[in-house]
């Protein structure tokens, strides 16, 4: 080792500087997956790793992914039945008693002292905690842990120790305010301050922090110790009988008894109290993001999708009676109609929404809107007969082409009864239905319906929808962001038309001017510019009320499903 | 241009496009560091990755305290080090001894050679004397620190230097005679 120190001169270091001469402004550009990949990587890593349920292969199946959801959602809620059940036994468990209180000349007294002295280890031992979690901490918040991350704390220290004797550190303590441009701090001595100074100086900053906690803590701990011994003679396990505690307590007061009161209470009670002071509240550089990240953002978006109407017929049509009828085979098996006759399928639908958010902290979003939902639904239901007691009805649809089933009569039969005049609509619809007035009177006609022959007839709603949306995005500040999305949707109906011929309108009485329903989803938003960005989203939309009125004979609780294609600009 | 005060404070607020400022200002320098201890180019771009990774997340940590090129470069020699810590090349070294005899001559100063040249012969020296050189010649510790941060005796780091330094002169030499000899 000596014929190395002998062998470093001076004269050796213009070898070196010649070599790091020649790297001092080297460079090479990078492969552009390098930033690729680092980009990936800053994505990625501001989300835990989340394990899909659907996963892989066998994984994918859906038999599978059923059955783990439905034993997820089984877990969930035997975990929170057993929550619930559990909490009354909390408030049974004893809790620490945070003081001892002064000893008074009552045995009882003497007895709870005995008992909160018995607890003051365990506050003592409860308070020495945070001394532990302070020093990973700052650990962890060094980019540089690489060079001593892995060192044992002790060699840490007596390191940090050494170097500190050997060559003072030429950098300030971290964390010092105070900020100033380096080509002022540094103009003056960028020929004299080295990169040996800089990670010289780096190096023995990193263990001066992380040692000091260490010592302190040992220090104290020793402190708490001495302090903790006046105490010690009454600290009575747990596991001894009260009336023990009783008689030594009564013991000590005899003793005591003889002995010149002094006025210990002045500093009998030390105790050291760990006390971590609080953070800061917030420096400026904290708050400009918060600042910043309540931002404004509109957006159009396009959704096709699913809408099913899921009509049934609230009240059963008046059936013929068989005196008032031939007998005719058809009509005496004519069934009682329910509203399981009645059947809706969805169809295509498109809806076209205009919105505007604000993003209220980092994760959170409110956004309302205005959209434009045109759903068409299908709804099947048992044909009209025709027989000689529907003779004028047959032969009026005929003539007119129009459909008849049970699901167009009971809508026409709203319509006049909320209208409360039967020729007008008579005379409206074409005479393709046999309203209730008419029904009085059984000789003239009857509707009657064939359970076997269905008929489809097409519906066209449109409403106009205002949602208020809460949204919690996943993915804040990304490139590619995802939000749950729910809410409330107002349906402001318009009209639908049935079958291409009957169209009813918000002031026909049918339909409610204004339900509610539910809106929910997931949407995945891709921003590659300050400015834009594009959003897809697929979306829930069930009805949380009838969408008819209650006098209807009719009832719908429309629910849309689809995709949301949208453009937003943020401001 | 943004100065390091913005470049920093937008890292901060990990604005992703001053994070690509800050990336396309210094990854040409700081590949150079990776490429002189890591030898495989896949191996040196995933230290600079993992470098840059580790800047943008702990950024909120540097103080001005020093140049920003300064601290960046810190960063990506420790990352470095860890890499290399997973074979620990510079425990592997020749006695002390055995290096005095081929000690070399002080005398030598570099021709007039290209960085792309330099750092060619600084890859093909055994790592654990890449290692320490390129701590002791070009980033400047001494050896009691580089001990500390390789976690080595002091003679070991004095004699896997002294072991790079006598191979890089003789391959200097090699080159030299091999100039000389062509004019």
């Amino acid at each position: 080792m000596s014929q190395f120190e002998e062998y470093t001169p001076d004269d050796s270091s213009d070898f070196d500087s010649a070599w790091r001469n020649a790297f001092d402004e080297a460079a090479e550009t990078p492969p552009p997956r390098v930033w690729d990949a680092i980009e990936r990587q800053l994505d990625e890593s501001e989300n835990p790793k989340i394990l899909p349920l659907w996963g892989l292969g066998w994984s994918a199946s859906r038999p599978v992914v059923w059955g783990v959801g439905i034993a997820a959602a089984v877990v969930l809620l035997l975990v929170g039945w057993w929550a619930t059940f559990q909490q009354p036994g909390l408030s049974e468990q004893p809790v620490a008693q945070q003081s001892a209180p002064a000893p008074q000349d009552t045995e009882s007294n003497l007895a709870t002292t005995g008992k909160g002295a018995t607890e003051a280890p365990a506050s003592g031992q409860a308070a020495t905690v945070p001394v532990g979690p302070s020093t990973p901490d700052i650990a962890q918040n060094d980019p540089t842990e690489s060079v001593a991350g892995s060192r044992r704390p002790t060699e840490s220290a007596h390191t940090s120790d050494q170097a500190r004797s050997e060559r003072p550190s030429t950098a300030p303590a971290s964390g010092r305010p105070g900020y100033q441009l380096p080509a002022d701090r540094y103009a003056g001595r960028r020929g004299q301050v080295t990169d040996r100074d800089l990670l010289a100086g780096s190096t023995s900053r990193r263990p001066s922090r992380t040692t000091s906690t260490p010592a302190m803590g040992e220090e104290n701990r020793m402190n708490a110790t001495t302090f903790a011994e006046p105490t010690a003679p009454s600290v009575v396990p747990n596991n001894i009988p009260e009336p023990t505690v009783l008689q030594v307590s009564s013991m000590n007061l005899e003793r005591l008894a003889n002995r010149p009161v002094q006025f210990k209470q002045l500093y009998g009670t030390q105790r050291i109290i760990w006390f971590r002071a609080p953070e800061p509240t917030s420096s400026p550089e904290s708050e400009q993001p918060k600042n910043q990240s309540r931002e404004l953002w509109a957006s159009v978006s396009v959704m096709p999708g699913a809408f099913n109407s899921s009509v049934s017929v609230r009240q059963a049509m008046p059936t013929p009676t068989l005196t008032a009828m031939n007998s005719n085979a058809f009509v005496q098996n004519t069934p009682a109609y329910d509203r399981s006759t009645v059947t809706s399928r969805a169809n295509f639908s498109v809806a076209y929404q205009a919105t505007a958010g604000i993003q209220m902290n980092e994760h959170w979003t409110i956004e309302t809107g205005v959209g434009y939902l045109q759903g068409r639904s299908t709804v099947e239901s048992p044909a009209q007969l025709s027989s000689s007691y529907v003779v004028r009805t047959t032969e009026l649809q005929a003539a007119s082409g129009n459909s008849s089933n049970l699901y167009v009569d009971a809508l026409r039969n709203s319509l006049v009864t909320s209208a409360g005049n039967a020729l007008n609509a008579a005379s409206d619809y074409k005479g393709s239905f046999v309203s209730n007035t008419m029904l009085s009177n059984p000789n003239v006609a009857a509707n009657v319906y064939d359970e076997k022959t269905r008929q489809a007839t097409a519906n066209d709603y449109v409403y106009v929808q205002v949602p208020v949306q809460v949204g919690y995005q996943i993915r804040p500040r990304n490139r590619l962001s995802f939000t749950v999305l729910g809410g409330m949707l107002t349906n402001w109906f318009v009209r639908n038309t049935v079958a291409n011929d009957l169209t009813i309108s918000a002031g026909d009485g049918v339909y409610r001017p204004v339900s509610l329903a539910a809106t929910m989803g997931l949407r995945f938003r891709y921003r590659p510019t300050q400015r834009w960005s594009a959003s897809l989203a697929g979306m829930y939309q069930p009805s949380l009320q009838s969408g008819t009125r209650p006098q209807a004979g009719v009832s719908n609780r429309p629910t849309a499903t689809g995709m949301s294609f949208g453009l937003d600009y943020h401001f | 241009m943004l100065d390091e005060y913005a470049l920093v404070e937008g890292c901060r607020r990990q604005d992703r496009t001053v994070q690509r400022q800050l990336y396309e200002r210094f990854a040409g320098k700081l590949f150079v560091v990776c490429k002189r201890y890591v030898k495989d180019p896949d191996e040196a771009e995933d230290v600079l990755q993992d470098s840059f990774v580790k800047i943008y997340r702990h950024i909120g940590s540097f103080r001005f305290e020093c140049p920003l090129e300064a601290w960046l470069k810190r960063v990506v020699i420790n990352t470095a080090l860890k890499h290399l810590r997973k074979e620990k090349p510079w425990e592997h070294t020749a006695d002390v001894q055995e290096m005095a005899p081929i000690l070399p001559q002080a005398d030598e100063s570099l021709p007039s050679l290209n960085y792309q040249y330099l750092l060619q012969l600084i890859q093909e020296l055994p790592p654990g004397c890449r290692t320490v050189f390129n701590l002791y010649a070009i980033e400047g510790y001494n050896h009691p620190e580089i001990a500390e941060m390789l976690e080595i005796a002091e003679g070991t780091s004095k004699s896997q230097y002294a072991r790079a330094r006598t191979l890089l002169q003789q391959k200097l030499r090699n080159e030299q005679r091999v100039r000389d000899e062509s004019i």
